[in-house]
């Protein structure tokens, strides 16, 4: 395990150093795009309406269960490496103040409700022509435009509407979302990219842009093989048949073994009986198994087949067998083995993070491993406004007297 | 090494030279989007060694045609604006031609096992000597080093390891995937964001960067509140269906319709009580609706039934639109032709017509565009998927300066060339069979049409 809040001399700066990113996000979806910035090396500062904050400061899970503005593990987890300044946009000197961070800034990221910037007078004319090379990343439920972009919208319904909801899961009942709140992180994703592509085009000396990403948009753009299936035979897909609980003939989806569950997946740069051995049985070496057509066609055969060749066995000697005869396997995992993953662990992936409210606790690690340059937590999740005086003394001179005069009339 | 600022309306990234030898999903995806930002991406492919989408089944009315390699539709998305050619770098003369490559180019993309870049010594530090400053993506499914570095697996089976199926499914039953390879996607935004990245700090310090993209790390990522729930709670997680874990009332119920099903979510006790308000006084029978949010979700199997029995009466749209209209958010479970005819998405131009390679048969077909948009620059698709080894004679010759007998020489090694490739199932099952086996729920035989797609004439 490495220690994420003790810093060596020696480590190089992270990739996106002297980067600064002004950040308006709430909720996981910009937040994880600002956090990935943020690890990466980017300066990033928050602003957070005073008093409340980022609403997920109020959402559960908590630590320890316990309702609290500073411990809420979505927060904690989404807000690493950035600084905290409370502020009150609705206020002319609460835009003015962001107005004068932004002119410091290269990029300011924001997921409010479409028109919201341009009602707060912050909207994408007022930032370009205050600084041209500023770029703007909006993130939404449907884009900033067209005649759904004000419809509203929750991880759920994104799922229904992106079209994956109605190909996962079993025909007989209803279409399945992935757990969790992955269409927020995807969108978090692939709002990075694109603004650090920007980022890019802005070092070049380009003006800025106004960068306009989707939630719907992203998910539904992982359909590479549902959409093709329309567009070049006529074909919708459907969610599984009841057939084998769900997973046809067995192969590449969810399966039982001994003490839980597993994937086995065949490709056809290996050859078949990889397979057959790996699973211990003969019966498979069949001309009925060994194309992919002949799979589909006789899937209830292969499915007890399978289902038998697994039910002995354990996921980690089928991950560990699988490897050793170059087959795909998956095994399912919960957070207690991927805490005590021993290929994680090997590679240092879990970090330390020091937090007021928690005291040490693990955090997963560098999503992607870039040599060089430094993914680092370099500080906990910020306290509620925690940065508020240092940022408005350093950054824009506002002294301590303003300050006060500005926390009383509950600007900042 | 600060590339000269060029005109405004140039593409992002105009000028520079990516090297993809990647295969299936995630990399070719993450280099089909590059095309569209104005990269010159080159397709290095094998004649022994096709990249595996090219056999992924989904061919013109289930017809391949002479080529069936150069017609797929996953394959078109996946690797539209490329240009492709054959390299065998199994020869020790195929990478010397793979090393002549990688001093013009900026970005180098794989997704072999952790070792077989290494064997060649073309690991980044090889690569980087040939070509200062270069770019290089390894990805893998758990990254390079590490006591699984040299475990097979792609998406599919990735996804079980990297633990969303823990929190994915009904209650009560196993764990299901959902998607079609998520962690697949997963690593292609990761990668993307690592390359623009690292081009940036390239134009600032001449330095190139070496992109060790494990898939399994990038995504346990993507479950942060999820991991810290069990290490300050102990909590390992479970699977609710399409329930809420914090504080909705929602679900997926089937409307009137061939397999038509919506979604609602109640966010709030207003929201609550309109949404009753739209089921209606008589909903609930002899016993009496829950008065807030919290006892809605307290009884939400007997809610689920209530609303079940109401949107049961409803086509799916006109669910939807009194949901909506009660202030409540709702959206229908859209198939992938709802996708294509969606007004928004049209709007926003998520697919885009392109024209693929005459000979292929595919003709002029909506594919994925780009899930963003930008204020000021107009990206395109800009081709369909490169036939295998059209670019041959361009990059061997043009590119490389390899004279005529150099390159009949390398097509005699089979180090190049175009002839049939070495392919095992190139067979594509007819439509009634792909219905048989559920590959497909409908066939819809208007597709053409109601797309407007225009086949090339014969």
């Amino acid at each position: 395990m490495t220690s994420a809040n003790n810093p060596t001399a020696t480590q190089p700066p992270g990739i996106l150093a002297g980067v600064r990113v002004l950040d308006l996000t709430r909720h996981i979806a910009g937040p994880y795009c600002t956090k990935l910035m943020a690890d990466y090396g980017a300066d990033v500062i928050k602003i957070e309406q005073p008093g409340t904050g980022d609403p997920s400061r109020h959402f559960p899970p908590y630590y320890h269960d316990q309702p609290d503005q500073e411990g809420s593990l979505h927060f904690l987890y989404l807000n690493t490496s950035k600084r905290s300044v409370t502020l009150d946009l609705k206020t002319e000197r609460g835009r003015q103040i962001f107005l004068d961070l932004a002119q410091q800034a290269d990029v300011v990221v924001e997921n409010f409700r479409p028109g919201v910037m341009d009602s707060l007078g912050i909207g994408w004319e007022t930032l370009h022509a205050l600084k041209p090379s500023l770029i703007l990343t909006s993130i939404s439920n449907f884009g900033q435009t067209g005649p759904y972009r004000d419809l509203r919208a929750t991880e759920l319904i994104e799922y229904a509407m992106s079209g994956v909801m109605t190909i996962s899961g079993r025909e007989d009942r209803s279409p399945l979302k992935h757990g969790l709140s992955q269409a927020q992180y995807d969108t978090g994703a692939n709002a990075a990219w694109v603004t650090a592509m920007m980022l890019f085009w802005q070092v070049q000396g380009r003006a800025g842009q106004h960068v306009d990403i989707a939630i719907r948009d992203t998910v539904a753009g992982t359909l590479v093989l549902n959409e093709p299936y329309y567009a070049w035979m006529g074909g919708i897909q459907g969610r599984r048949t009841s057939a084998g609980d769900g997973t046809g003939n067995g192969l590449s989806d969810i399966m039982p073994c001994a003490d839980g569950y597993v994937i086995v997946q065949h490709r056809n740069t290996q050859p078949w009986q990889n397979v057959v051995d790996f699973l211990r049985a003969p019966e498979l070496d069949d001309d009925r198994f060994h194309t992919n057509d002949g799979r589909m066609l006789n899937g209830e055969e292969l499915y007890e087949i399978l289902k038998k060749a697994l039910s002995t066995r354990t996921k980690r000697d089928l991950l560990d067998d699988g490897a050793a005869h170059r087959v795909l396997l998956g095994i399912v995992q919960d957070p207690s083995d991927l805490v005590s993953c021993p290929h994680l662990n090997a590679r240092g992936y879990w970090v330390d993070v020091e937090h007021p409210a928690t005291g040490p606790m693990k955090y997963p690690g560098a999503p992607v491993r870039l040599p060089g340059t430094t993914w680092r937590i370099r500080r906990h999740a910020p306290l509620l406004g925690e940065d508020t005086d240092e940022v408005l003394e350093s950054e824009l001179g506002i002294g301590q007297a303003e300050r006060d005069a500005l926390r009383a009339q509950k600007v900042i | 090494m600060r590339p000269p600022v060029t005109t405004e309306n140039s593409l992002p990234l105009d000028g520079i030279r990516v090297l993809d030898l990647s295969s299936v999903w995630a990399m070719p995806y993450a280099a089909g989007v590059l095309t569209d930002l104005g990269a010159e991406v080159i397709k290095i492919e094998a004649l022994q060694r096709l990249d595996s989408s090219r056999e992924m089944g989904v061919w013109p009315d289930t017809m391949g045609g002479s080529e069936p390699w150069n017609s797929v539709g996953t394959f078109s998305v996946l690797n539209r604006g490329k240009r492709s050619i054959t390299l065998n770098l199994s020869d020790p003369r195929g990478r010397d031609i793979f090393r002549e490559l990688v001093k013009i180019s900026d970005i180098v993309i794989e997704n072999y096992t952790a070792r077989v870049m290494r064997n060649w010594d073309l690991d980044f530090e090889h690569l980087n000597e040939l070509r200062p400053g270069i770019i290089m993506v390894s990805n893998t499914g758990y990254g390079h080093a590490g006591p699984w570095e040299s475990y097979p697996v792609q998406g599919t089976a990735l996804e079980a390891t990297v633990g969303i199926p823990n929190f994915s499914g009904y209650a009560g039953g196993r764990p299901w995937t959902i998607g079609q390879s998520y962690p697949d996607f997963v690593a292609m935004w990761h990668g993307l964001f690592c390359v623009m990245s690292a081009l940036r700090r390239r134009a600032l310090t001449g330095e190139g960067q070496w992109i060790d993209l494990g898939m399994y790390s990038a995504n346990v990522a993507m479950q942060g509140e999820a991991m810290l729930d069990f290490i300050a709670n102990g909590r390992k997680g479970e699977r609710i269906g399409n329930r809420d874990h914090i504080q909705n009332v929602q679900g997926a119920y089937q409307t009137q319709g061939d397999d038509a099903w919506m979604t609602l979510a109640a966010q709030t006790d207003a929201e609550w009580a309109a949404l009753c308000g739209v089921l209606g006084p008589t909903a609930w029978g002899s016993s009496t609706p829950p008065a807030t949010l919290a006892e809605a979700r307290v009884r939400h199997d007997e809610v689920d039934g209530v609303i079940g029995a109401w949107a049961a009466t409803q086509t799916r749209e006109g669910a939807v639109d009194a949901i909506r209209a009660a202030g409540i958010a709702a959206g229908p479970c859209n198939d992938a032709r709802d996708l294509f005819l969606d007004p928004q998405l049209k709007l926003r131009g998520l697919y885009e017509w392109v024209d693929h390679a005459p000979g292929t048969g595919v003709g002029r077909r909506p594919i994925i565009g780009r899930a963003f948009r930008l204020s000021d620059t107009e990206l395109k698709v800009r081709g369909g998927a490169p036939p295998l080894g059209e670019a041959n004679e361009y990059v061997f010759k043009e590119l490389l300066g390899h004279s005529a007998v150099e390159f009949e020489e390398l097509v005699e090694r089979e180090i190049t060339g175009k002839r049939e490739p070495l392919v095992e199932e190139m067979s594509g099952l007819p439509i009634d069979a792909l219905l048989g086996v559920r590959r497909i729920r409908v066939y819809d035989p208007e597709y053409k049409e109601r797309l407007g797609i225009v086949l090339e004439p014969d």
